[in-house]
């Protein structure tokens, strides 16, 4: 029944009340908030760590530096936003110049802004119009990150940028945001974004939602939203981890943008990150953050591996579960059984090329494969042989196959088995899983 | 009545000073727990008292009438003077001195109609209506008009069932008659309101299909 469901699972849902109990105040000491409330101090720290930032163009503190700013110097493209400023509230961002005009700039939506627009958007700004407590606030342009070739299609007019939840080194969510027509160019969800979550382990977005509720579409389009893969996903994750870092939020939600020019590029940091990318990946944050604590993690670098490995590997299991196959690597580990005795384990290179499987004839000769069941010619760029078939079973990914099998010498070769697609029937072959070199002889 | 409830009364305090003293913790912790268990957001406890309070001071209908019109004539000249670009105190000192205009041409109105009834009602329920302004149309401004709506909807919701419920004459009783149980049990509620992590019931609603799914 839904209600048993709904009490089994509570638990693994994130709200607010337990992200600030539990997450949020206990990781988040003061001056973590005090960073990541102050987006040009974050910006220092984080510059000074070597990690990718926007440029800033221009700050503004008081009334008077607004007043006295030639703004006819700004560049085409800018983002202008308020330094406390929280939600996406405040900023404003203008995607060039009017024709002919070097004082007149266009908004995502057409809209013109002019100076006197400016000037008075930096004085709400400064006044503290934007800002958490309504203090003053400085305000500063920013250049505008430049969207991927890859990414545009998805978005209407506006900057997409991908989020990350870090807890104790490890990341354990992220979602990828798109900004819509009614979002007016931001990525916000609240405002009518699209949210799209992404697998840890390979970067390859999966289910998405919109206003609430789930979407495989792009609204409007046939575009799906599933299967896009993020290119420099793990540099991505080492970014976010870094940060976590270099700035002691312990409860971390970093937004990054892929920039067309630099690659992966931090935009803001979040001390209270939004619940909303549970719907985006269609999973709970509490359960994953209940994993994550407590475990010693003592490098960036593992924190990426260990969140890459818990939290990875959805998009595989959905595929098996569907095609009821096994999806395996190019170098995949290998189980062979002897007629007697203990399985042999080895790398075996996965080869959709062949036909047959081949084992290298020092392996058969160890394990006692020697019961030749027949002869066949193969050709081969070296030209045409005979070589004995003989029969073997062995086991990949849990997965028995009774099979007769080539005997070559292989002893040259990296692997000394190959896997041909006669006996690949039960699996599905991902070439971008398990990419390592297989052990040198 | 309780002995202490009567110990007090016996020095000349009045019975309302008792009711209201012990009465605004509950309101108070009917607020926190609309938040934290059902997640009514609102403008929190201070916005929502003082419109209740404002209420019991000049009664439903007439402090209905105020709040509205303060609303609908502070939200009209907010978009008449938004073209002047002016910064946010002046904007809104502004807003106030023109919604002050409105409510003494509402109130000549009552006395040219003969309606003296609202003279009756205390002015300073007005004049704290008329700050809580501030706060609406910051709303407004920050949130924008859909999320400003909803927030004042809320907010105007917990302060309408805290008035109904700090005037309810059986509550009042209640209070007079328990008032050490209801002083401790509040302690304890919002400790243990405090410390609760759960989802909220908007929450539930909010994440219901992955609630079904996982």
């Amino acid at each position: 029944m839904i209600w048993q469901a709904f009490i089994r699972n509570r638990k693994k849902v994130l709200g607010i009340n337990a992200r600030s109990l539990l997450y949020t105040r206990p990781s988040n000491k003061k001056r973590a908030i005090e960073i990541a409330d102050n987006k040009l101090l974050a910006k220092k720290i984080l510059k000074k760590a070597g990690l990718p930032v926007l440029e800033t163009y221009q700050i503004l503190k008081s009334n008077r530096e607004v007043k006295s700013f030639g703004f006819s110097i700004l560049p085409k493209s800018f983002v202008l936003k308020p330094n406390a400023g929280f939600g996406g509230d405040g900023i404003l961002v203008v995607y060039g110049k009017k024709k002919n005009k070097d004082d007149v700039w266009v908004k995502a939506d057409r809209d013109l802004v002019k100076v006197a627009d400016l000037k008075s958007h930096c004085f709400s700004i400064v006044d503290g119009d934007f800002s958490r407590l309504g203090l003053p606030d400085v305000a500063f342009f920013e250049e505008r990150s430049k969207i991927s070739k890859l990414l545009k299609p998805y978005c209407f007019r506006g900057v997409p940028d991908i989020r990350i939840i870090v807890y104790n080194l490890v990341p354990v969510m992220a979602m990828l945001k798109l900004p819509t027509r009614e979002s007016a160019g931001r990525a916000n969800m609240h405002r009518g974004g699209i949210a799209i979550g992404i697998d840890l382990g390979t970067g390859v977005t999966t289910t998405a939602t919109y206003r609430g509720l789930p979407v495989e579409k792009l609204p409007g389009t046939r575009l799906l939203l599933s299967g896009l893969k993020i290119p420099f996903w793990k540099d991505f994750l080492i970014i976010a981890g870094r940060a976590q870092e270099v700035t002691g939020i312990g409860y971390l939600g970093i937004d990054l943008a892929l920039d067309r020019d630099k690659g992966p590029v931090i935009l803001e940091l979040n001390a209270r990150p939004g619940l909303g990318i549970q719907l985006a990946n269609q999973t709970g944050l509490a359960e994953r953050l209940n994993r994550v604590k407590g475990l010693k993690i003592n490098s960036v670098k593992k924190g990426v591996r260990v969140g890459q490995d818990l939290f990875g590997g959805e998009i595989e299991e959905e595929l098996e579960e569907i095609s009821g196959r096994k999806v395996i690597g190019i170098n995949e580990p290998i189980k062979i059984f002897p007629p007697e005795g203990l399985p042999l384990e080895t790398v075996a290179k996965i080869d959709t090329g062949a036909y047959r499987s081949t084992i290298c004839t020092s392996i058969a000769e160890k394990l006692g494969l020697n019961k030749i069941v027949n002869y066949k010619k193969v050709k081969s760029a070296l030209g045409e042989a005979e070589r004995p078939l003989v029969e073997a079973s062995f086991s990949l990914d849990k997965r028995t196959v009774s099979t007769e099998v080539f005997l070559a010498d292989r002893s040259e070769m990296k692997y000394d088995v190959i896997v041909g697609r006669k006996d690949l029937k039960r699996f599905l072959v991902d070439p971008a899983k398990n990419v390592f070199m297989g052990k040198r002889k | 009545m309780h002995e202490f409830t009567q110990a007090i009364l016996a020095v000349g305090v009045p019975r309302d000073t008792i009711v209201y003293l012990i009465g605004l913790p509950v309101l108070a912790t009917l607020i926190a727990f609309a938040r934290q268990i059902v997640g009514i957001k609102g403008f929190g406890i201070y916005t929502s008292l003082l419109l209740a309070l404002s209420l019991v001071a000049l009664g439903a209908k007439y402090g209905l009438a105020t709040f509205v019109t303060i609303l609908v004539v502070g939200t009209f000249t907010r978009f008449l003077i938004k073209k002047l670009r002016l910064t946010y105190l002046p904007r809104m000192a502004l807003l106030i001195t023109v919604v002050s205009l409105a409510l003494l041409v509402m109130f000549y109105a009552a006395g040219y109609f003969a309606r003296a009834g609202i003279f009756a009602t205390s002015i300073l329920a007005v004049l704290i209506m008329l700050s809580l302004i501030e706060k609406f149309i910051s709303a407004q401004i920050e949130k924008g008009g859909k999320a400003a709506i909803l927030l004042i909807l809320e907010t105007l919701a917990l302060a309408l069932t805290s008035y109904y419920l700090i005037t309810w004459k059986s509550f009042q009783k209640i209070i007079l008659e328990f008032p050490v149980l209801i002083i401790t049990g509040s302690i304890v509620f919002n400790i243990l309101l405090g410390k609760w992590t759960g989802l909220r019931l908007f929450e539930r609603w909010r994440f219901r299909e992955i609630l079904k799914k996982i």
